[in-house]
């Protein structure tokens, strides 16, 4: 008996469905670039239930002709293409005539549309493999795509999806997106009459990132340019001081598609290499213009990376670019007396360039004598008092050997001293200890943190309380986790659009930026998602804030410091020796290990 | 070139200009003093480009030039020589000689060409202010300047000049200290200068003696510190320090005097088991008395108690001890006040018989 069938055609219209639309926010992609490709100006998207009961996509394009409607939910029906010359130069964001047919395979789909020279619009009902109604209507010119019950006839792919708030958020990502790709067009995102994303058409790019990121973010960008014969590169990166904790604010455009690439993530890498510590990253929007020839955009089923020809030199474009404009900027502000000399010829300030100082100094001496006053009038210079720096001060042992001052008498261990800023060295009656400071206070934090449960920690009221201008997906995270974050210590409440105010950090922050930190705490929350438990998320926090407060590698410890964080770390029972990420905080080498590393065994 | 110079001289001067001296090796030149011989003294510079030192010293200079020759080892070598002049001649190129007796040292040298130039000396003093009240306004108010490299504005201090004051402030976002120093001539009427706190820290050091006064310059963009025969000149933080005066409650309902070395003992006391912790200690104002309160779990607790002037509701107010004994430290009044509106509230803290001295601290809120 024949093993091999072909499959009836439904169930091959949803596997073929599959590739497309994995969840929600994969319909709401694929109406909107229809939408884009329709020459739209403002993109309405309407939810419910993070797109799960309802998605309702409107635009003012170009609508469809009652003729072709028939057609416009078939599979490899498309009117943007027709031969296949034309794959190979694709200037529109769809091509393959597939969207629309396997939104119908899964969901419930309705379509209105009405072309402007038409009095009359039409209107298509389509579910499965059920016969489609098509009829007139009367409507706006334009069109409007409502998708109900998604996933309704597969049930194993509803269960996949994540809690209603996550599915929204990521509804509210890629919206953003669109709206920093397309800064000309309006955008518009609401979930039952409430508004998660207003955008009205922006004169730039720029216009654009201030309505989403807030007016204060857009300081922190520098803009890049670069070209070659065949690409132009432009965007907006930001400075240094200004990053994330994670990649989720940087977005590729590439001819208008957003699109994923790891040549560009590490492109940004390298550019940032030595301007970030490790495990952060920079903001970035960057929109590449590619002759539309040498870029293959059928290469993912969801259209989310392309391939493009020479795609390593661009990287390397892109990332000279973007350190170019880094450094000179650095430089500029970090570097006055070098400034001056670049001024050479702004009138006033007298720089004489490479000549020597000598020639200068006619000019120089008048004043310097007046400075000088004391001098010329025979009166010594007094001694200056020569004390040790502060850094000297601190550091215990420098030179003076050995005097091994006893830590706690409960802990049994000597101090050394700290070694390469990083460590402290120590030892007991068994062992010579390492400490790592920054793992070990990272851990004894972590640990007073999650303890101070229920009642909440202490708060630090802020003099100068700080407004952090937040994206509006994050607007709705941090409402939704306020309890959290109240419980944590931060003070925090609405302050106007997309803003909110802090007047109060956890007082184990009293060091840091709150502004940093809590825009970290936000990252954190933006990336756990909707679904997680609440002890989950204090967790992450927890090691968020515990990270932040901690010394880092680097700070020179006094020896009060040093005693402090050994009796901390030590004389808890119990405490796990690990930092919150897992890494060990203290190494012992005990006697036996010892002499067996000397041979002497 | 070539100059006889006084060894005491030559070592003061170059433990001087050896702090503004950079010790990265990216720009070995920044590692250099830069030596002009001129007529009757020698200049000495010294930058790390963030701020930068010249100074004169008195010489027998019989031919004149310019060298830059390494800071420290030009130091070391002096130092260890046993007489008193000493002479700096240049006899080969890229070589500066140092003479004594029969010790001769040479160093390499780097071109006097290449090194960055010092800041023309524009005219443009704010002020002369004594040397002894500025560094004093410096060290009560730098303490309260922000470590936090994410806000440069705050990692600074505030020079302010506004009608016939002087004002430097200084805040981390948690506390505010502000000295104003009334001049009766200023030749400015309105200034303000974000100064690295680096650069007061330098700059205290330098006026260690006292004496003396102080002039205070804008440059184009950097401003400088002349004192006796040394110029200071560093670079400004750019940007707008934040509208402190906002912050600084006027009217407040309560208040307390107490003596300030009572406080600090009772505040050390209580930070000692405190810092086992969080550093939150609680201050109890009633009638007759502050109590100062501090609970740590799982280490103890404690109690502490001042006399003390009180009027006001009795009140419970828990602080980051740090900040209260930053300010205490820092005073030298023996009788301070402390007033206070609510426990969740800006307090002050001011010296007591004492003009010109405000200490804005935001309480704790407890869990
Ligand atoms: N909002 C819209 N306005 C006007 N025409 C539309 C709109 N949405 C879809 N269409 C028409 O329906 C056709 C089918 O759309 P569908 O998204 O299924 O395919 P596509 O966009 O051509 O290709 P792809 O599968 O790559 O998205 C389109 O080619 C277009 O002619
Ligand atoms: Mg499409």
């Amino acid at each position: 008996m024949a093993v091999i069938k072909v499959l009836p055609h439904s169930l091959r219209e949803k596997i073929a469905a599959g590739e497309v639309i994995e969840r929600p926010v994969s319909v709401v992609k694929e109406l909107v670039e229809n939408s884009i490709d329709a020459g739209a100006g403002r993109i309405t998207v309407d939810i419910q239930e993070g797109g799960k009961r309802l998605i309702r996509v409107t635009d003012d394009g170009s609508g469809i002709y009652a003729v072709d409607m028939p057609l416009a939910a078939e599979r490899h029906a498309t009117s943007k293409i027709s031969e296949e010359a034309d794959l190979y130069a694709v200037s529109s964001l769809g091509f393959r005539g597939e969207a629309l047919a396997s939104i119908r395979a899964v969901s419930r789909l309705r379509i209105i549309s009405r072309r402007a020279d038409c009095d009359e619009g039409t209107e298509l009902l389509a579910q499965g493999d059920e016969p489609m109604e098509i009829r007139p209507i009367g409507c706006a010119p334009g069109t409007s795509i409502t998708v109900t019950d998604i996933f309704y006839n597969l049930p194993a792919r509803l269960k996949f999806l994540k809690t209603n708030i996550t599915e929204q958020r990521k509804i509210q990502e890629i919206m953003e997106r669109y709206a920093m790709a397309y800064p000309e067009k309006a955008f518009v995102l609401t979930t039952d009459g409430r508004e998660l994303l207003n955008a009205v058409p922006a004169a730039s790019a720029e216009d654009r990132l201030i309505d989403i990121y807030g007016r204060q973010a857009v300081d922190g960008f520098v803009e890049v340019t670069a070209e070659n014969d065949y690409v132009s590169i432009s965007g907006l990166v930001s400075r240094p001081g200004f990053s994330r904790s994670n990649r989720s604010d940087q977005t590729l455009i590439i001819n208008g598609r957003l699109v994923q690439s790891a040549v560009f993530r590490f492109a940004l890498d390298r550019a940032y290499r030595e301007l970030l510590p490790t495990g952060r990253y920079p903001l970035a929007l960057i929109r590449l213009q590619v002759d539309p020839s040498k870029l293959d955009v059928n290469v993912h089923p969801q259209k989310a990376e392309v391939r493009f020809v020479d795609e390593r030199d661009v990287g390397i474009l892109l990332e000279r670019a973007v350190r170019r404009t880094l450094l000179e900027r650095r430089l500029r502000t970090l570097n006055p007396f070098t400034e001056a000399r670049s001024e050479i010829s702004r009138p006033g300030t007298i720089t004489t360039g490479r000549k020597p100082y000598a020639v200068q100094a006619p000019v120089n001496m008048p004043l310097m004598e007046e400075a000088f006053t004391d001098f010329f009038s025979g009166k010594e210079m007094p001694a200056i008092k020569q004390d040790r720096t502060e850094a000297e001060a601190d550091m215990p042992m420098k030179g003076d050997g050995f005097s091994g001052l006893q830590v706690a008498a409960n802990t049994g261990v000597n101090i050394i001293g700290q070694a390469l800023q990083m460590y402290v060295v120590a030892y007991d009656d068994l062992s010579i200890i390492l400490i790592d400071q920054h793992a070990a206070h990272e851990r004894i934090l972590y640990d007073r943190l999650m303890q101070a449960d229920g009642g909440g920690s202490e708060v630090q009221v802020l003099l100068l309380p700080e407004t952090i201008e937040l994206r509006p997906a994050e607007v709705s995270i941090v409402g939704e986790r306020s309890d959290i974050l109240k419980r944590l210590g931060f003070t925090v409440e609405p302050f106007g659009k997309n803003t909110y105010r802090l007047t109060g950090v956890p007082m184990e922050l009293a060091e840091a930026s709150p502004a940093a930190v809590f825009r970290d705490i936000v990252s954190d929350l933006m990336e756990i998602g909707g679904s997680a438990r609440e002890e989950q998320i204090r967790a992450s926090l927890c090691r968020r804030i515990a990270c932040h407060a901690a010394v880092k590698a680097g700070d020179v410890l006094s020896e009060s410091e040093m005693k402090q964080l050994t009796v901390d770390l030590l004389t808890v029972p119990g405490r796990a020796m690990t930092c919150p990420h897992g890494r060990p905080v203290m190494i012992k080498m005990g006697q036996a290990e010892l002499l067996k590393a000397f041979y002497r065994s | 070139m070539k100059a006889k110079i006084e060894k005491s001289c030559l070592a003061s001067t170059l433990q001087a200009i050896m702090r503004a001296v950079s010790n990265r090796s990216t720009q070995p030149i920044l590692g250099n003093t830069l030596i002009e011989f001129e007529e009757g003294h020698l200049l000495f510079t010294g930058t790390d480009l963030e701020i930068g030192l010249k100074t004169a010293v008195k010489a027998q200079v019989e031919s004149n030039g310019s060298v830059t020759v390494p800071a420290k080892l030009l130091y070391e070598i002096i130092s260890n020589l046993p007489g008193e002049e000493i002479e700096l001649c240049q006899e080969k190129e890229h070589e500066l000689l140092v003479k004594q007796g029969k010790s001769k040292y040479s160093i390499r040298t780097l071109p006097a060409s290449e090194y960055p130039l010092f800041p023309e000396l524009e005219k443009g003093d704010i002020c002369e202010i004594p040397a002894a009240i500025l560094q004093q306004a410096i060290r009560q108010v730098i303490f309260a300047s922000s470590q936090d490299e994410t806000r440069p504005i705050l990692t600074g201090v505030l020079l302010e000049v506004e009608g016939n004051n002087i004002n430097l402030a200084a805040t981390d976002g948690h506390r505010l200290a502000l000295r104003s120093i009334s001049l009766p001539e200023l030749s400015q009427e309105q200034i303000a200068l974000i100064i690295p706190e680096r650069t007061f820290n330098e700059l205290s050091r330098l006026l260690s003696s006292g004496e003396g006064e102080v002039v205070i310059r804008v440059l184009s963009n950097q401003v400088a510190f002349i004192y006796n025969k040394i110029v200071l000149v560093s670079r400004i933080i750019e940007g707008k320090y934040p509208n402190y005066r906002q912050v600084i409650p006027g009217n407040l309902p309560s208040g307390t005097v107490a003596s300030r070395d009572e406080i600090t003992k009772a505040v050390k006391g209580a930070h000692i088991l405190a810092k086992e912790g969080s550093h939150v200690v609680k201050m109890s104002f009633s009638a007759e008395r502050i109590a100062v309160t501090a609970v740590t779990q799982d280490v103890g607790d404690v109690y502490e108690e001042i006399n003390a002037q009180y009027d006001g509701e009795d009140m419970d107010i828990a602080f980051n001890a740090r900040y209260l004994l930053d300010i205490l430290g820092n005073l030298d009044e023996e009788i301070v006040e402390i007033k206070t509106g609510t426990s969740l509230s800006p307090a002050i803290i001011r010296p007591v018989g004492k003009e010109g001295y405000t200490y804005v601290v935001m309480p704790v809120k407890m869990g």
